[in-house]
């Protein structure tokens, strides 16, 4: 067209204009719905990247770089070319290194406040058990036959409801679906107030619901605050080596927060820093998903399973403090145990909101707030135990 | 497929992830067992010396 002048129109396929529709509706959410904003604005405009022909910004490739760089000087000419965009440099260097999900678990460690879980140390067991639908989803998923074993972990590990090591695992085991999943993940954790609910009150009389708890934990001193972090590190590093990148980063960070010493650190990891990096992964991660890859039957599945793995995982939760109860004399509400899930800090809110319904007396959001925390490091913790098991 | 990979890692995996965060819940409940009988020994012995 027009000589030497080449325009994209000629270029563009229904399906590339199909991703530009779902590149509008999330921008559409991010901005009108204020679902996961920092998030889905990104994702939306990096799908419309990708799915631009002969655009450079983004030459999606399967394997890596989409051409030959052996020297620096041969990747800088090749983006210069636009055989390379700079969201495939930031993609290799920033997420398949795993660089960008650990240095933003980082600055999630330096915003979590640990002291509800350490009052109450048995919100581990909710955390763990409400790791059940990263393992039901990975069965139902490789037996599906749509999934390689390392694809179906991945999948799978949606249910524990926490970005981070959702990317840390699918970019060591299936980078091929970085995007659906990601995708898929971030939007459902904003979407917990709706998938939690009918789950909880399946499982629970309103009796259980009603369950008082006492408003107040116990006192944390300063000195647990800051022994926590560096303990669950040495012995969850100890336990599950393969988890380290993970628990080591959010506990650092939390470590940043409760020491005292450094205020100015912990606030610049979980502020500015955090976001820059949340965005940079949202851009990059919208920018894996051309038409070819989003538009198949596997990204309808994960859609459809990921909504399973966040009922077993609120399941597990529910299961566990329910079973916990048998031998309590002291009754815990097992709405709490739905919290494991981790999506912090939506589903505690969730469990303070029901709890309230069934009882106005009812105060269980920092109750809640300690199997939430712990699940966000049971989380890491299964990261680590898959990679070792699959890689 | 291959069912014994998908016992081994479901099961297995979902078996040692319950194992190792009760451990975890037991290594905070035993430090803070000592950080608090530590505190409270510490503010006996004041006392006793008044």
């Amino acid at each position: 067209m027009f000589g030497l002048y080449e325009t994209a129109f000629g270029s563009i396929t229904w399906g590339n204009v199909l991703m530009f529709f779902i590149a509008g509706l999330l921008i559409y959410l991010g901005i009108a719905r204020k679902m996961e904003p920092i998030l889905l604005i990104p994702i939306g405009f990096g799908i419309l990247a990708v799915n631009l022909p002969i655009g450079g910004l983004m030459v999606y490739s399967a394997g890596g770089f989409p051409a030959e760089v052996s020297s620096l000087g041969g990747l800088i000419q090749a983006i210069g070319r636009g055989e390379i965009g700079l969201l495939n440099v930031l993609y290799t260097y920033g997420i398949e290194s795993e660089v960008i999900p650990l240095l933003i678990f980082l600055g999630v460690g330096a915003m979590t406040d640990f002291r509800p879980s350490i009052a109450r140390p048995i919100s581990f067991l909710f955390g763990a058990t409400a790791q059940l639908g990263v393992f039901i989803v990975f069965i139902i998923a490789y037996a599906s036959g749509l999934f390689t074993p390392n694809e179906a972990a991945c999948v799978g590990i949606i249910g524990g409801s926490d970005g981070p090591p959702t990317v840390f695992l699918t970019a060591a085991l299936a980078p091929r679906l970085l995007g659906p999943i990601t995708l898929v993940a971030y939007s459902y954790m904003a979407l917990v107030p709706i998938l939690q609910p009918p789950v909880i009150r399946a499982l629970t009389t309103r009796k259980q619901r009603a369950i008082v708890m006492k408003p107040q934990l116990r006192d944390v001193s300063k000195l647990e605050e800051i022994l926590f972090p560096i303990v669950i590190f040495l012995v969850a590093a100890l336990l599950v080596p393969k988890s380290v990148p993970l628990i080591g980063m959010f506990m650092f960070g939390n470590l940043l927060k409760v020491s005292g010493v450094t205020d100015r650190l912990a606030q610049a990891a979980g502020g500015v820093f955090i976001d820059v990096l949340t965005f940079l992964l949202g851009l990059t991660v919208g920018a894996l998903m051309p038409a070819s890859v989003f538009l198949t039957g596997q990204t309808l599945a994960i859609i459809g399973l990921a909504i399973v793995a966040f009922a077993f995982g609120t399941a597990g939760g529910i299961w566990a403090a329910q079973l916990v109860n048998l031998f309590l004399k002291e009754k815990i509400n097992p709405m709490i145990g739905a919290a494991g899930v981790s999506a912090v800090p939506m589903s505690a809110r969730v469990v303070q909101k029901m709890g309230q319904q069934a009882n106005p007396r009812n105060f269980l959001l920092m109750h809640a707030m300690g199997p939430n925390m712990a699940g966000a490091v049971a989380t890491s913790v299964v990261a680590g135990i898959l990679l070792g098991m699959l890689m | 497929m291959d069912w014994g990979l998908i016992a081994e890692i479901a099961g297995g995996g979902f078996g040692v992830t319950i194992l190792v965060l009760v451990i975890l819940s037991v290594v905070a409940w035993i430090v803070g067992l000592i950080v608090q009988k530590t505190r409270g020994a510490a503010k006996e012995t004041p006392a006793k010396d008044k």
